[in-house]
């Protein structure tokens, strides 16, 4: 029926002028009606995350500045591109990696490349994937957004991380992940191969993120660092924040420096994350410092809470042994942003 | 620097390590029963009141017996612990997650909420692994092994919902993967088994309706699917068979697609007006997207304001329009040129626009022109963003015949 329809109004219209083209009710039954169609339509999107397989999409052509950064035919240890790599934009990179790429387009992913190598001697297989953030900050972001402090760490780029089938790492503005389908040592190393080859084509690294110099050392979990653009503690009116965990004995907590547009924004967020905690919060009340002062009390899931507003800043202590600890670490870090 | 994770999921670690290492160990085929100090629910967790008195829609997950709220929550892009907290205090009862997720970290959080909570038995807890690269003989072992792994991070002694993450039909019909659910659904370390598929979705459903073997189907399925004959019949044949269907990308990939402003709640009715899905499972990131998605629950009516933006052509337009990617080119046998196709339908249909349809009809070459379309008995070709092609093409042979 919604095909005679359409097919009824392309009819009329063959005269190709003159037509209104009034076809609104027609495509609104298309989608509000289960009626059947002449053929399905089966999505065959797919997921590089989810699809170890490494059968994505066809994509589109690469950006020439990602392609540059791939290793040649046969330039690194007989690492041959298998297939043509493939391009991906911020409205396109879901059709790869499906809702994963909600993340990515959080951090700002501007363009993405996929590309198939296999190894000849070895016969290895590897998938190269590049995402180019919009600036470094952003890429140390969603590197950082997947790791784990107790991986192994491994010196590429400006940092990265191996296991027997994927070695993964951040440098400039690009985020490189680069994994096989084996899973076993001499893999690692062939694969880390192709990792230094593209590291060593970025001639403007960066370096992580100044702001977190600011977070105090003691107890710090070391590389628990995270930036977070956007939905900060869930909340929607909170960007832009670094966030480092801390250890004291078995009790692990938070700490985060979050930048608002202006002292005032700031005010503003701080009443309402306040009023957020106080939901199923307990004994929240006022406290005067450090900083310009905020709240603290204990928020129904980490325990102990502390926030506090300075300058343009909120900085907020979660899950501290003690609301003094919180109080103190907000106290040097506040002093380590003037 | 520090080569540890944070103390407490260490201890956790030890002590679930050491409450199911006989269990784990019976995995192995050892054959052992599980040492449980409680055993998984046989019963579905109690009806959920929602904490503002509203009515909460809830439906029967298909043979699993399980009731649930008919939104759920699609953990994946979720960075803070706390909104899965807040999403199980406003009603939300089943949590999906995946080994593949942040490499883990999303199990650990989904894992280490609930385990706080102390809420394991009032919640399902669905999962997804994928079916293992490994040669054939080690394919039961390794898919066990990545299922412990899950365990571990999960911090529980049983899943609900095992899912294979996105298996090919020879996949989900592997013997060893097979052996392995069956293994595990005996050992009580997995209640339920299913399918989670973005691809070839109507022939996954058909195989899980068919077979019997698979309790529950995850599937991509949303307003861009409405007039997918071939996919609404799977999907209600599975449901009359009692496979439990739940609904993923239910916002057509929306917020990835960078498709402007959608409707997010008209788009979740839509995608629960069909009683064959049991529930959905969203994907929000903070408390207002929680809010608004799980708003749904309580009324699938649709308001004047979602029935006016589903009006809307442009939308409609937005959400199934070809983006010229070209992937759908090595898909149809005749090399047919479908992209120019699709634009010379959208000139026509979507813009009225018959002389610019018409230019870009005759832009395409002889060889890869309309006529070559002929001799197939089903159209093969497939788009990754849902065009319906076929219907396409159909409708340009009658307008060009």
């Amino acid at each position: 029926m919604k095909n005679a329809g359409l097919i009824g109004v392309l009819l009329a219209c063959m005269v190709w002028a003159g037509c209104s083209g009034n076809q609104t009710g027609t495509r609104n039954d298309q989608a509000l009606s289960s009626a059947p169609a002449a053929a399905s339509a089966e999505r065959i999107s797919d997921s590089a995350g989810e699809n170890p397989a490494g059968e994505g999409a066809a994509g589109g052509p690469a950006a020439p500045q990602l392609v540059a950064l791939l290793p040649a035919d046969g330039q690194v240890a007989g690492w041959t591109p298998s297939r043509e790599p493939r391009g991906f934009t911020a409205d396109t990179l879901w059709e790869e990696i499906d809702g994963a790429a909600d993340s990515y387009v959080a951090y700002g992913v501007e363009d993405a490349v996929f590309a198939d190598y296999r190894q000849s001697g070895t016969g290895h297989e590897a998938v190269v994937e590049i995402y180019q953030m919009k600036d470094p900050l952003n890429a140390f972001g969603k590197y950082a957004d997947e790791r784990y402090p107790d991986y192994a760490f491994v010196q590429v780029g400006n940092e990265g991380y191996a296991a027997g089938n994927l070695v993964n790492f951040w440098t400039g503005r690009y985020y490189v992940k680069i994994r096989s389908l084996a899973e076993n040592d001499a893999v690692g190393e062939e694969l880390m191969k192709l990792a230094r080859s593209l590291a060593g084509k970025v001639t403007a690294p960066g370096k992580e993120p100044g702001e977190l110099a600011f977070f105090p050392a003691k107890d710090q979990v070391a590389r628990s660092a995270r930036y977070i653009p956007k939905d900060v503690l869930s909340q929607s009116y909170l960007t832009d924040a670094f966030q480092v965990e801390y250890k004291a004995g078995q009790k692990t907590s938070k700490l985060l420096l979050i930048s608002l547009a202006s002292p005032n924004t700031a005010t503003d967020a701080l009443t309402r994350y306040r009023g957020a905690v106080a939901r199923d919060g307990k004994n929240i009340r006022t406290i005067t410092a450090p900083g310009d002062g905020g709240f603290a009390g204990q928020d129904g899931f980490y325990g102990n809470v502390a926030a506090v507003r300075a300058r343009n800043y909120m900085a907020v202590a979660l899950g501290t042994t003690t609301e003094d600890v919180g109080k103190a670490q907000l106290a040097e870090l506040i002093r380590n942003i003037r | 620097m520090s080569a540890t994770r944070p103390s407490r999921l260490t201890t956790n670690r030890r002590q679930f390590l050491s409450q199911t290492s006989v269990a784990l160990a019976s995995v192995g085929l050892v054959g052992v029963p599980p040492r449980w100090t409680t055993d998984p629910p046989d019963a579905p967790p109690a009806a959920i009141t929602s904490p503002a008195g509203q009515r909460i829609i809830q439906r029967t997950l298909g043979r699993t017996g399980i009731t649930l709220p008919v939104v759920s929550m699609g953990v994946m892009n979720a960075n803070n612990p706390e909104l899965i907290k807040q999403a199980y205090e406003a009603g939300v009862r089943l949590f999906d997650t995946a080994l593949g997720y942040q490499r883990g970290r999303n199990e650990q959080m989904v894992g280490d909420v609930i385990s706080r909570l102390g809420v394991r038995d009032k919640v399902i807890i669905q999962t997804k692994v994928p079916f293992p690269q490994a040669p054939a003989g080690e394919i039961k072992a390794k898919f066990l092994a990545d299922f412990t792994g899950c365990l571990e991070r999960l911090q529980t002694r049983y899943v609900d919902i095992l899912l294979i993450h996105q298996p090919s039909l020879e996949e989900m019909d592997h013997p060893e993967v097979r052996d392995a659910l069956t293994e595990l659904k005996r050992q009580k370390l997995v209640r339920f088994v299913g399918v989670s598929q973005h691809r070839n979705q109507a022939d996954a459903l058909r195989n899980a309706a068919e077979g019997g073997f698979y309790d529950v189907a995850l599937v991509g399925f949303n307003i861009t699917n409405a007039a997918d004959g071939g996919f609404l019949a799977a999907i209600r044949t599975a449901a009359s068979k009692g496979v439990g269907l739940i609904a993923m990308k239910t916002q057509a990939g929306g917020r990835a697609r960078n498709l402007g402003t959608l409707n997010q709640t008209a788009m979740l009715k839509w995608v629960m007006q069909h009683p064959e899905m049991a529930t959905s499972i969203p994907g929000y990131t903070n408390a207002d997207q929680l809010a608004e998605s799980f708003s749904v629950a309580s009324g699938l009516e649709f308001t004047a304001d979602e029935k006016a933006w589903l009006a809307d052509k442009s939308v409609l337009a937005g959400l199934d329009f070809c983006k010229q990617c070209g992937a759908c080119l090595p898909t149809c046998p005749k090399g047919v040129d479908i992209p120019t196709l699709m634009r010379t339908h959208m000139y026509a249909a979507n813009y009225a626009n018959f002389e610019h349809a018409r230019a870009t009809f005759d832009e395409i070459p002889a060889h890869a022109s309309l006529g070559n379309c002929v001799g197939c008995e089903q159209c093969a070709a497939r788009c990754v963003n849902n065009v319906r092609i076929a219907e396409r093409v159909a409708d340009l042979k009658a307008m060009y015949a």
